[in-house]
């Protein structure tokens, strides 16, 4: 969404962010939007807000989604947008790392709701719970009631991972948003603008792998970025690989080829060279699903097998027995799939 | 009568409104100054009844404090009569400002009627209160409470309902209907009060329930009490000061069941018939998942219900019932969650079986009620009929909304709040402001289709319509639903209505890899249903949808073996979904169930699946889920009485009376067993000792515990089952069984409740049970 004629703007605002002392700072950082216009992703929402953001009577709301897809980024910039200079002041911020129990509802939250703040004409105070589906039941029966008494000076913007984590009433007293996962092509613009002014030398494999490693999460993405920068000087695909840390899907791709084919020496070999590099048991299977998932050319019947099997495997792994025999045993059932019983009989 | 005390009553019932129609007391008072004379005069008897209890503790504060920002943003109060006075002078807003709300037909008329003593709230408020927004206080406020309903035809609940609760609130404060024309002789009165103690609302969040109380007690000239500390008082979480609040919420209970003898009525008390009425209205509940808790705020209630003088005043307990709605259950998982206590949990079983209290139930409002709710709103909110948002949208939004107005309102804000600020600008400065005339052009689309031929909604504000009000709505779950059941496959016939786009884009897809020749039988053609984009619109988590699968899938299905195939599925993802902590807190585990579900059914499905209109029908699982929980609590009461009793007993023993009976025996350890062995073999034990030795040893509460005489299923299962859970149908047929024959469901008196005298009602069922075969069983 961010459009070229927004990137000196973002390069202003950025001005504000950098360390006078040189050091480096996150580059989610160093590059979170302030102004609701850079915003990358949800572009009708977001373009709601702002014009909501001028209008300045914001109801409650709720922003809903996965992680890094701008969330908390988005009531931050609502905040400033509405508040301006004042926003010191009238924004109290609380998330999931601050206390947020009963007794911080009742006083600290109240306490502010009540406080007396010079603000632009018919704004409002605003109270952000980040993370406010951790809070608990009874914290948030406590809100309810704080939230209806004080709305005529207050406003709440609440983000949540799952919005049903939130309890009926206040989900009421909210307007909710949700957002959704960025598209690739967002991330990757953003991406692209990042490299450019940090000068990060690339080339289009390499973000594409940051893309797939990242699915959908800005903030990895960005992260993922900046380490391959730092750790190597030059993002390509086998760098960010090598850097997330995860099994090159490519192998992946061809093991789940082998065992569609019934040959399980090939994917025996494949699954126990990816154990000698040092990928643990999660990891591997983590992304042998993701990558059967967005197989197109997997009968839908093998898929549904694979995924159960694979589903099965994930399970025991995490319940602490992530052993190679696992993931053998996972090949091994796959590639039974695909042998016909008469050649499986002793 | 004294004017003083008409003025009084005038004034606090206004007052209740007061922040809900501050910014259209505003917008009378500056239209017509002169009237601000007339209330001036009227200044002082006001004042004097401000010492009497806030009817709302609700909009007190929030009409105090809207003042305290607004004067601290302008604090000088020169400037401020300044202003006042500059806009006494000038009525018409200055360009570039929202223009004021318009005072529709019956708000003016509410104005007139009630206009004087408006006026004088308004001066009340002076002191602070005084706009300095340059638009009135419509920016302040959350569209919910400045467009609250202010008459009774404007309450979005059904006719029925709001009549139901008008005729209860007449009755518990008058004795009579409100339909009933002729009044029965005052001796008359209290023997309907007497029943008329407690008013249980419930129902999902925004229906109305509060809104509907508060109104109604506003028309008929009701005063409310509120117990408002809630939040601080009450420890939801379990604090240490539990005690106190609790004893604290019983003596407010106990103050204010009769009218306060305080300065202000004073001069009215002596007037019996002009004393102004009074009802108790609880919307905060204490945290009912604490058991002490919970028996005190029970016990008190019953308290409250038993002590009825012709003085005492009646309760409304107005309370989300967060199970009702269908949004509340996708979350039925989590026990804790708090809100999702029924009316057993809330009032406790004596209290609601008791003769005093009735229970109302608030549905989800209907779209064409939202509709008519938010056209409404809307007319209030934007006085220009050319920038509201078209029809279509405030449908969309009703439709979406689940029946929760609240919230819908809360979209339509969201949706609509900036809209005509951006139009003002573009109309007054179209050539400087380019930038936001170029965007007001994209947003004004939407609302430019309410000017002329009724345009569909447009594109991009469909989008954000998607966003806003993209909750977990019946109409995606029954979209995503039809997905999956219709089992949709390239090359089905009727193709003709399918999406062009979509069907090209799976026809380009690469052809799928051949089975071996073993699986033959599982090819299939592509599935139209894309997995990818499709699960992330599932609209609710993945353990409900697969309940909802679960519930409709086989009507869809040819041949049991189908059926069979498609139950395996969601029984491997049930697996891959269970409670361990670990598994649980993973977001892979949920797309792997989701996975397996979807994908599962529709390999199992037919193709193409026949269309002969099956239903989608809601999960019996919730209906079932709730029962067990009524059972449970159930439960856990014979167990407390046991304990109880048993301490009693042995208290008894040690001063030599000596067990004598085996129900002591039993009584002695029956708190201490597990629930199991409760449900399963000390109830049925002790209900059929009961009725052999005719000395009552289960409380009341324990009625829906006992077995059915006699139900179809009591032959094939075995006793746990019967005893406790998973009988819905038997359990409710048998109160209503007991309800008639010995009258319990009427009219008992209230000393007969206690556990002594139920013996005989308890006797007589067991006499049922002895004559049952199933009795055997337990041998």
């Amino acid at each position: 969404m961010a459009s070229s004629s927004k990137g000196k703007e973002t390069v202003s605002a950025i001005a504000k962010h950098t360390d006078a002392e040189g050091y480096e700072m996150p580059w989610v950082e160093k590059y979170r939007p302030v102004l609701l216009d850079d915003i990358v992703g949800n572009s009708e929402t977001v373009e709601r807000l702002k014009v909501i953001a001028e209008d300045g009577n914001v109801p409650h709301i709720i922003i809903s989604g996965m992680p890094g897809i701008g969330k908390t980024t988005s009531i931050h910039c609502l905040a400033h947008a509405l508040l301006g200079d004042a926003y010191k002041e009238g924004v109290l911020e609380l998330n999931a790392s601050d206390e947020r129990g009963i007794d911080v509802v009742r006083n600290k939250i109240k306490s502010f709701a009540q406080r007396k703040v010079t603000l632009p004409n018919g704004r409002h105070k605003i109270i952000i719970l980040d993370e406010a589906d951790s809070m608990t039941a009874g914290a948030q029966q406590a809100l309810r009631r704080t939230m209806e008494i004080y709305s005529n000076t207050t406003r709440f913007a609440l983000a949540c991972n799952m919005s049903n984590k939130i309890i009926e009433p206040i989900q009421s007293r909210c307007a909710i948003l949700r957002y959704s996962k960025l598209r690739d092509a967002e991330v990757l613009k953003r991406l692209k603008e990042i490299c450019e002014m940090e000068d990060v030398k690339y080339n289009d494999q390499g973000l594409a792998a940051l893309i797939f490693t990242a699915e959908g999460d800005m903030r990895q993405a960005i992260n993922n970025l900046q380490s391959t920068y730092s750790g190597f000087g030059f993002v390509s695909q086998d760098n960010v690989f090598k850097i997330c840390d995860q099994p090159h899907p490519i192998i992946l791709k061809q093991l789940i080829k082998d065992c569609q084919n019934g040959l399980i020496d090939q994917a025996l070999s494949r699954i126990n060279d990816l154990w000698d590099k040092g990928y643990s048991a999660v990891d591997i299977v983590t992304s042998i699903f993701r990558v059967t998932k967005s197989m197109d050319d997997l009968q839908e019947y093998m898929k549904l097998e694979f995924i159960k099997e694979i589903g099965w495997t994930h399970m025991r792994i995490l319940e602490g027995v992530g052993t190679l025999v696992q993931l053998g045993a996972m090949v091994a059932r796959l590639c039974k799939l695909s042998l016909p019983p008469q050649a499986l009989k002793i | 009568m004294a004017p003083s005390s008409k003025s009084s009553k005038k004034s606090s019932s206004s007052s209740s409104k007061n922040s809900s129609s501050t910014s259209n007391a505003k917008s009378t008072f500056s239209s017509a100054p002169a009237r601000k004379m007339s209330s001036m005069s009227s200044f002082q008897p006001t004042l004097k009844f401000k010492p009497t209890p806030k009817p709302s503790s609700n909009s007190s504060p929030s009409s105090s404090h809207s003042s305290s920002s607004s004067s601290s943003s302008k604090p000088s109060t020169l400037t401020r009569r300044k202003d006042e006075e500059d806009r006494k002078l000038m009525p018409p807003p200055p360009s570039g400002i929202k223009p004021k709300p318009p005072i529709s037909p019956h708000k003016a008329t509410n104005n007139d009627i009630k206009g004087k003593k408006k006026e004088v709230i308004v001066i009340d408020d002076d002191g602070g209160d005084e706009s300095h927004y340059a638009p009135p206080d419509d920016r302040a406020q959350m569209w919910t409470e400045l467009y609250a309903p202010i008459s009774e035809a404007e309450l979005a609940p059904g006719k029925a309902r709001i009549q139901k609760v008008k005729n209860w609130l007449h009755e518990s404060l008058y004795g009579y209907s409100s339909e009933v024309i002729a009044p029965p002789r005052s001796m008359n009165i209290d023997k309907i009060r007497k029943y008329k103690r407690i008013l249980f609302l419930s129902g999902p969040a925004g229906t109305g329930k509060t809104t509907t109380v508060r109104l109604l007690c506003q028309t008929l000239g009701v005063e409310i009490m509120e117990w408002g500390e809630s939040v601080e008082e009450w420890s939801l979480g379990g604090g240490i000061d539990r005690e106190s609040s609790m004893s604290k919420f019983t003596s407010f209970i106990s103050r204010h069941a009769y009218p306060s003898l305080s300065m202000s009525s004073q001069n009215t008390s002596s007037h019996s018939t002009n004393n102004k009425p009074r009802i108790i209205l609880l919307t905060a509940l204490p945290n009912l998942s604490h058991i002490p808790t919970r028996e005190s705020f029970h016990s008190s209630l019953l308290t409250f219900c038993q002590t009825f003088t012709s003085l005492s005043c009646p309760m409304v307990i107005v309370h989300s019932d967060a199970g009702s709605g269908g949004r509340a259950e996708e979350s039925w998982m989590e026990r804790d969650r708090g809100g999702r206590e029924g009316s057993l949990e809330v009032l406790g079983r004596d209290v609601r079986d008791g003769p005093w209290c009735q229970e109302i139930d608030f549905l989800p409002l209907a779209p064409t009620f939202l509709n008519k709710a938010l056209l409404r709103v809307l007319q209030n909110a934007i006085p220009r009929a050319v920038d509201r948002p078209s029809q279509a949208t405030v449908q969309l939004i009703a439709l979406s909304s689940n029946g929760d107005l609240r919230s819908a309102i809360n979209s339509l804000q969201l949706l609509c709040g900036g809209k005509k600020e951006i139009k003002g600008k573009k109309r007054k400065s179209k050539d400087t402001d380019d930038e936001n005339a170029g965007e007001s052009k994209k947003r004004g689309k939407g609302s430019r289709g309410g000017k002329g031929a009724k345009l569909e909604v447009s594109r991009d504000l469909r989008a954000v319509l998607d966003a806003v009000t993209r909750k977990e709505q019946s109409l995606n779950l029954f979209h995503a639903l039809g997905k999956v059941f219709y089992n949709k496959r390239l090359g089905d016939p009727n193709m003709d209505d399918e999406d062009e786009e979509l069907l090209d884009r799976i026809r380009k897809l690469p052809p799928d890899d051949p089975l071996p020749a073993h699986l033959q039988e599982f090819s299939r053609r592509k599935s139209l249903v894309q997995i990818e984009p499709f699960i992330p619109t599932v609209p609710v988590d993945a353990s409900s949808f697969a309940l909802w699968l679960h519930q409709s899938f086989p009507n869809y299905c040819k041949e049991v073996e189908e059926v069979s195939a498609g139950l395996d599925e969601l029984c491997t993802a049930d697996i891959m979904r269970t409670d361990d902590d670990i598994w649980q807190s993973s977001t892979q585990a949920i797309s792997y169930a989701l996975h397996l579900s979807v994908r599962g059914l529709l390999m199992s499905l037919p193709s193409p699946v026949p269309r002969k209109s099956q239903k989608v029908t809601k999960p019996q699982f919730f209906q079932s889920y709730r029962l067990e929980r009524d059972n449970s609590s159930a439960l856990d009461h014979v167990a407390g009485y046991l304990t109880k009793k048993g301490v009693v007993n042995s208290n008894a023993f040690a001063d030599g009376g000596g067990l004598t009976q085996v129900s002591e025996e039993l009584g002695v350890w029956g708190g201490m067993i597990n629930k199991r062995v409760l449900a399963g073999e000390m109830v049925p034990m002790m209900v059929k000792i009961q009725g052999l030795s005719s000395n009552s040893l289960l409380p009341y509460s324990a009625q829906t515990l006992c077995l059915p005489p006699y139900s179809p299923y009591s032959t094939s299962r075995n006793n746990v089952e019967l005893t406790a859970k998973d009988e819905p149908d038997a359990d409710e047929e048998y109160e209503a069984n007991a309800a008639g024959d010995d009258g319990l469901g009427t009219m008992p008196d209230p000393q007969n409740w206690d556990d002594d005298s139920t013996q005989k009602d308890e006797e007589e069922e067991e006499d049922n049970y002895l004559i049952d075969d199933d009795i055997n069983d337990w041998d």
